[in-house]
């Protein structure tokens, strides 16, 4: 039950999923800041933005490359030639490629079928790999998908040379034992790693973190207090701090760091920490001293 | 298999450790009602020596929670007092239950239900929770409450233990969660999912230390487990406010649930998908939890979101004058480092409009 020992690491998409949450907007000089400090802690992976959204975000993620980190920056793209075109030409080596796996979004976001997802990522992903990019993926709303559909996708993946597949708990609607479940199967029979991507709707983005690293999974998405689309993503500091206390394993990212990370995003996003948040809570750092 | 679910209240113990006044815990004892609450908990060490009006004392809801100790409960029970959780600390050295006994037997003369809480159940091997079983039915324990004081368990963890103390106990269990790690939602719905019926719950999870949020636990019931005898939410946001805003305290906008902003939708993408259909992108309704969708313009908004914003007031955009207008939306965003209010909205259109016009004449 404890497979996900055998590696596991956090990928922070504070600056893409987390800019994206409504009313939130953080300046370069934050941005540059928070991504010295999410590499002082020892994050790995850093989500950096989505190129496509025009030239001004385009010079900040130029600035953020220019950084000497030893965390790799990740280019999000949806799967458009324009818009993976527009991450080559920031100088990204990482790329993210997203599309939908769940039949609704197929059928009533993007107005089409199955088959229609797999040329399109197919189309993508040769673009990327042919600059000799590393490739990740991202499957939306896979908690409302086939699983099967799901790991035709990663298989597709694969053979393009993506490195890992993000699982996507898009609108919440998982809890902790359907999270183990689901993972605990797709884990064996996936041709990638997984990357658990949680969100908070129901307050358990943590809790379903905390699964799918047990079912096996080796990466998950988080972001620094939470912050994100609605109720916010699975949280870095809750997600590292747990995986000590329960499992006493290390992700590589220092604990220490873990309240000042969280002061950080609090003041760029103008959303102050409530006293009673978890781990970062001004209640919670008290009781855990 | 599953059965109902009732929360214990631990929102008025925070109250009462913040010092807030009687007249307003009198208001909030009502709202937190409509919520299927089984006890309101209120601990000695809280409680104002005097002052405490008659009407909140007696309210048949409030269970008073103290320590073993014969002076405590001498107290307890001169302020009248019929439900009474006695409160114990399990220590390894103890050789003797003989203080918790006492206490019992001095509780049961004048209590109508006693709860045996231990505050450490966590730390504590079957073996050694077993040990305590003979105590509650000699003293007619109404429910056994397991207190993870410390938040030292994980979901997983709370399922297998309550399963398996549930087959030797005499009487039913009661959990109460703590939330130092994010987990106390995840570890009540465990609690839940292994036949106990009573959780401990706060609005947002308030208290020192905090606890599962109750909007939280009722709703991942209700809609993600399709239990449809949980109270209604139709009201829920607005409830949790006004209790919250008795104690002084405002609530994150990005609350689960609860919060302004879970129902603000931005991103580009985002707001495409919610308006060919909410599903998409919300796995509840706004309505189900007193809340309305808002459709907010800013950073990451696409031309879709222009389109849909103007066409709410009779403008049709087309997909030029959607693409110009977007990206001196963004710039505006980004420079004043929020989005931009319908005001600002329509100053950019307008403006540009008339540039447009004065070019021309």
């Amino acid at each position: 039950m404890m497979d996900g020992k055998m590696g596991f690491q956090l990928v922070d998409t504070t600056f893409r999923d987390g800019e994206q949450s409504a009313g939130v907007v953080f300046s370069t000089e934050e941005k540059i800041n928070m991504a010295i400090a999410l590499d002082r802690a020892g994050v790995a992976w850093i989500e950096a933005g989505i190129p496509a959204m025009g030239q001004e975000e385009q010079e900040t993620l130029r600035s953020l490359l220019a950084l000497p980190l030893r965390a790799t920056l990740i280019a999000w793209n949806r799967a458009e030639l324009a818009d993976i075109r527009a991450s080559l030409s920031c100088g990204f080596s990482c790329i993210h490629i997203s599309l939908p796996v769940s039949d609704l979004h197929i059928s009533q976001k993007l107005k089409k079928d199955r088959e229609w997802v797999i040329q399109q990522l197919r189309t993508a992903l040769q673009l990327v790999q042919s600059y000799g990019c590393t490739i990740t993926v991202g499957a939306e709303d896979t908690s409302r998908a086939d699983s099967d559909f799901f790991l035709k996708f990663a298989d597709v993946a694969a053979q393009y040379g993506a490195t890992r597949i993000r699982f996507a708990d898009t609108v919440g609607c998982l809890d902790p034992f359907m999270t183990f479940d689901r993972l605990q199967d797709v884990v064996k029979r996936c041709s990638l790693p997984i990357e658990f991507h949680g969100h908070n709707d129901f307050g358990l983005a943590t809790a379903n973190t905390l699964a799918a690293f047990q079912a096996g999974v080796q990466f998950a998405s988080v972001t620094l207090a939470g912050i994100g689309e609605r109720a916010g993503n699975a949280s870095l500091e809750e997600v590292v701090a747990s995986l000590e206390k329960f499992y006493g394993y290390h992700c590589g990212i220092e604990a220490s760091h873990l309240g000042s990370l969280a002061d950080l995003v609090a003041k760029a996003s103008n959303r102050p920490l409530f006293p009673y948040r978890p781990v970062v809570g001004s209640v919670c750092r008290m009781t855990m001293q | 298999m599953r059965q109902m679910v009732r929360v214990s209240d631990q929102t008025i113990n925070e109250a009462l450790r913040l010092g807030t006044s009687m007249a307003a815990i009198e208001l909030m004892i009502p709202i937190l009602k409509k919520y299927e609450i089984a006890n309101i908990d209120v601990s000695l060490d809280y409680l104002p020596s005097d002052g405490v009006p008659k009407q909140i004392l007696l309210h048949p809801l409030l269970r008073c929670k103290m320590h073993s100790s014969l002076e405590e409960i001498a107290q307890v029970r001169q302020m009248g007092f019929s439900k009474v959780i006695v409160s114990w600390l399990h220590q390894p050295s103890q050789s003797s239950l003989d203080q918790l006994i006492d206490a019992l037997m001095a509780v049961r003369e004048f209590a109508q239900d006693i709860y045996l809480c231990i505050e450490n159940a966590e730390d504590l091997s079957i073996p050694e929770l077993t040990s305590y079983w003979p105590l509650l039915s000699r003293y007619q324990v109404k429910r056994f409450i397991y207190q993870d004081v410390r938040s030292s368990l994980e979901p997983l963890g709370v399922c297998r233990k309550l399963e398996s103390l549930q087959q030797t106990v005499p009487c039913p269990i009661e959990f109460h969660g703590h939330n130092t790690y994010g987990l106390a939602t995840a570890n009540s719905l465990a609690a839940l999912r292994s036949g106990i019926q009573y959780v401990a719950t706060a609005v947002s999870g308030v208290g020192s230390p905090n606890h599962a949020p109750m909007e939280e636990v009722l709703m991942a019931v209700k809609h993600l487990w399709k239990q449809d005898q949980v109270p209604s939410g139709s009201s829920l946001t607005a409830d949790c406010i006004e209790i919250l805003s008795y104690m002084g305290i405002s609530l994150p906008v990005d609350k689960a649930l609860i919060g302004r902003d879970v129902f603000a939708h931005e991103s580009g993408i985002h707001v495409d998908g919610i308006t060919k259909n909410p599903l998409l992108y919300e796995v509840i309704q706004p309505e189900e939890v007193g809340q309305t969708r808002q459709l907010i313009i800013g950073k990451h908004s696409g031309t879709a979101s222009l389109k849909i914003k103007f066409l709410q007031w009779n403008l049709e955009l087309d997909q030029a004058e959607a693409l110009a207008l977007l990206e001196k939306v963004r710039r505006l965003a980004s420079v004043q480092k929020r989005p931009l209010s319908d005001l600002e909205l329509h100053q950019l259109y307008w403006r540009r409009n008339q540039m447009d016009q004065s070019q021309l004449g």
